[in-house]
């Protein structure tokens, strides 16, 4: 199920954007009826809500009161997961999106033709973004965990490690074995022994990898280049960090 | 039987050379009346090698002016039946001969060992497959991978060097004949070391052209992309002065238009706002060539109904000379702007692009649809326009500017998405 959200001062607006979302999802065979559309008539509203995951956030820049990229930076402070679209009279407003990570937006007036490429860009992304549920055995039992909330595995001994928001787990396996279980989750490998969601990922300082919660792991020189490129294609299809 | 293999052990210098040169020369522009033009060649060389024979006796002096003029009426075949100067004909002889030294050292060897082991009928049969087996490589190796452009260039910019391999192979060879010639055929041993001695100097030849080769396309790619470079620094000032005109008049028209006010009714000054909007295309990044850029190729996309959809900070690029930005913007959305003119939905013409701070950073991202296939070589995507020779430098100038800043770039296509997705460090 997708989240879909549009905060949007007119009403005519805000429904005319509904009712052209509806009309993409009913005519792709892709996302047929998974997904929910919820409007909003003022920013601060929508911030009021905001810890509902929404997948997709449409702002209207031009609101009184708080406006779009206002409220789109506050949600920022806490949610890096959605993805914010925005709609705007002017494009010199949209320019600025880069603040917030924006991925695309629709300049007003806004006809169906204009919101199919946003559209299709962002319900890809999502669907991508999408966590995979794992399951790991050990001898505490069974732990099942989201994807998305593993910052890196490290594996010693054929003992894997599973480094999470919740804590370290850990599993036992191949860690190349759980690579090719994850393959559309852009988990990357910069050494023989750890694998890295890039989600997590601070920055890259010469051979080092460092991560959000400060812990350093080595990117191997042959996997250098390779672990790059991969980073930098991450990077180039629309994810936030 | 004997008058052939006399025949051939009289002219087969002439007849391996001939082999050896015709790998080379697929590619080279043939003159006018080539056929007769190379008949005549061949003629005058068996005239010359037939009437040698006849009225020199061999010797070891006569063996080496033998050789060396026959290469030199090669050389002459060459700039007579080709539109070859003289320089790339010394050079293509030199591999020619190279070559043709190579086969026939072992060739020879093989002979000689044969002859020693008594089975001399099978001498000349292991002779020939050997040349087979050395011409054959060296068609796979040489014969496709040099253009006519490249003799051209490499015999103008290298005739020292040409005059020195030429010399060397030229001399080795000679004394080769002259050791044959002297050395007791018995003496295996000899001849082995002699035989390996001659091939090392062949080898040698073959990788000092090969490096010259590399050395000569590297410099002819960097000419280009600094030409390329230079004329779109030029362009950058005209565009801005044009931009800056430009946008003068707009807001010149803008306040015209808003002085009307209460002279029009709304809606008609809405259409005239409509109207010039389009001509509202100075979008600030924060980077004054990118702004430049944009409005130029905005103007350009808005005639090809193409949308640029752009969320830049500009700001990040600023350590990156103005030049420089402009053209790797510049090839990245004439390369995107050539690939959504062929597609056909009017809605799925857009350029995306992307410049924003990431990982401490710099990401620069430009998606696109296109239609059909996509070749890649070295990572690059080949280009799809009819002129090769200028147009595939439009990917590789980027590929130049972001290995410039210590940056990585990749390209995706999937579903007919083409996404360029770059990471440049940041300053």
């Amino acid at each position: 199920m997708l989240r879909i959200a549009i905060i949007e001062d007119q009403q005519h607006e805000a429904s005319k954007l509904e009712k052209y979302i509806t009309r993409y999802i009913e005519q792709s065979e892709k996302y047929n009826n998974n997904i929910s559309i919820e409007l909003f008539s003022s920013a601060v509203d929508f911030l009021k809500n905001s810890n509902i995951g929404y997948d997709i956030t449409f702002f209207d820049i031009e609101m009184p009161g708080l406006n779009g990229m206002e409220a789109a930076t506050k949600l920022r402070e806490f949610n890096k997961q959605t993805i914010i679209i925005f709609v705007t009279n002017l494009t010199q407003y949209a320019i600025k999106g880069y603040q917030v990570s924006a991925l695309d937006y629709i300049i007003k007036p806004i006809t169906y033709n204009d919101i199919i490429l946003p559209l299709e860009r962002a319900l890809l992304l999502a669907s991508n973004n999408a966590g995979l549920q794992l399951t790991i055995r050990n001898a505490d039992g069974l732990t099942r965990i989201d994807s998305r909330s593993i910052a890196y595995i490290d594996i010693l001994d054929h003992k894997l490690t599973f480094h999470t928001d919740q804590g370290l787990i850990s599993g036992s396996g191949s860690l190349t074995k759980l690579e090719e279980s994850l393959p559309n989750h852009h988990f990357l490998r910069c050494n023989n022994c750890y694998l890295v969601n890039p989600k997590y990922i601070k920055t890259v300082e010469k051979n080092f990898v460092i991560m959000m919660d400060g812990s350093e792991l080595k990117i191997s020189n042959p996997r250098k280049k390779a672990f790059m490129m991969e980073l930098t294609e991450w990077l180039g299809s629309g994810n936030v960090v | 039987m004997s008058i052939i293999v006399e025949f051939f052990s009289n002219f087969g210098f002439i007849f391996e050379i001939f082999a050896a040169i015709a790998i080379l020369v697929r590619k080279l522009d043939r003159r006018s009346k080539f056929i007769l033009r190379v008949a005549f060649s061949i003629l005058a060389l068996f005239l010359f090698a037939y009437l040698w024979d006849l009225f020199i006796e061999v010797s070891v002096v006569s063996i080496i002016f033998r050789h060396a003029i026959i290469s030199f009426l090669a050389v002459g075949g060459l700039v007579f039946s080709f539109k070859s100067g003289i320089w790339s004909s010394i050079f293509l002889v030199t591999i020619a001969w190279t070559i043709q030294h190579i086969a026939y050292e072992i060739g020879f060897f093989f002979r000689t060992y044969l002859d020693q082991i008594a089975y001399p009928d099978y001498g000349i049969v292991v002779y020939i497959f050997v040349a087979v087996i050395v011409y054959s490589i060296a068609f796979i190796l040489v014969g496709d991978k040099l253009s006519a452009d490249e003799y051209l260039l490499l015999a103008r910019s290298n005739k020292d060097i040409i005059v020195t391999v030429a010399t060397l192979i030229i001399f080795a060879s000679i004394f080769k004949n002259v050791f044959d010639f002297l050395i007791d055929r018995n003496n295996f041993l000899l001849l082995l070391a002699i035989t390996s001695y001659d091939l090392i100097s062949c080898f040698l030849v073959l990788f000092i052209l090969a490096g010259i080769l590399r050395r000569s396309r590297l410099e002819h790619e960097t000419t280009v992309l600094e030409h390329v470079l230079n004329m779109q620094k030029d362009q950058l000032a005209t565009s801005k002065k044009n931009v800056d005109i430009m946008n003068v008049k707009y807001h010149d028209l803008k306040y015209l238009i808003s002085s009307l006010n209460d002279k029009i009714s709304s809606e008609e000054l809405e259409s005239l706002n409509n109207a010039i909007s389009g001509y509202a295309t100075y979008l600030k990044t924060g980077n004054e060539a990118l702004d430049v850029l944009l409005a130029e190729k905005k103007l350009q996309c808005e005639q090809l109904n193409i949308k640029i959809n752009c969320i830049a900070d500009g700001e990040k690029l600023n350590y990156i000379p103005a030049a420089e930005v402009y053209s790797l913007f510049g090839n990245a959305i004439d390369n995107a702007m050539n690939a959504v003119q062929s597609v056909e939905q009017e809605e799925r013409r857009v350029i995306n692009i992307s410049v924003k701070k990431s990982m401490d950073r710099i990401s620069i991202v430009f998606e696109n649809d296109f239609v059909g296939d996509l070749k890649f070589e070295d990572e690059l995507p080949l280009t799809t326009k009819e002129n090769k020779e200028f147009h595939g430098f439009g990917m590789k100038s980027i590929k130049m500017i972001v290995s410039k800043y210590n940056g990585y770039m990749s390209i995706k296509t999937d579903n007919n998405r083409f996404i360029l997705s770059i990471l440049l460090e940041q300053k």
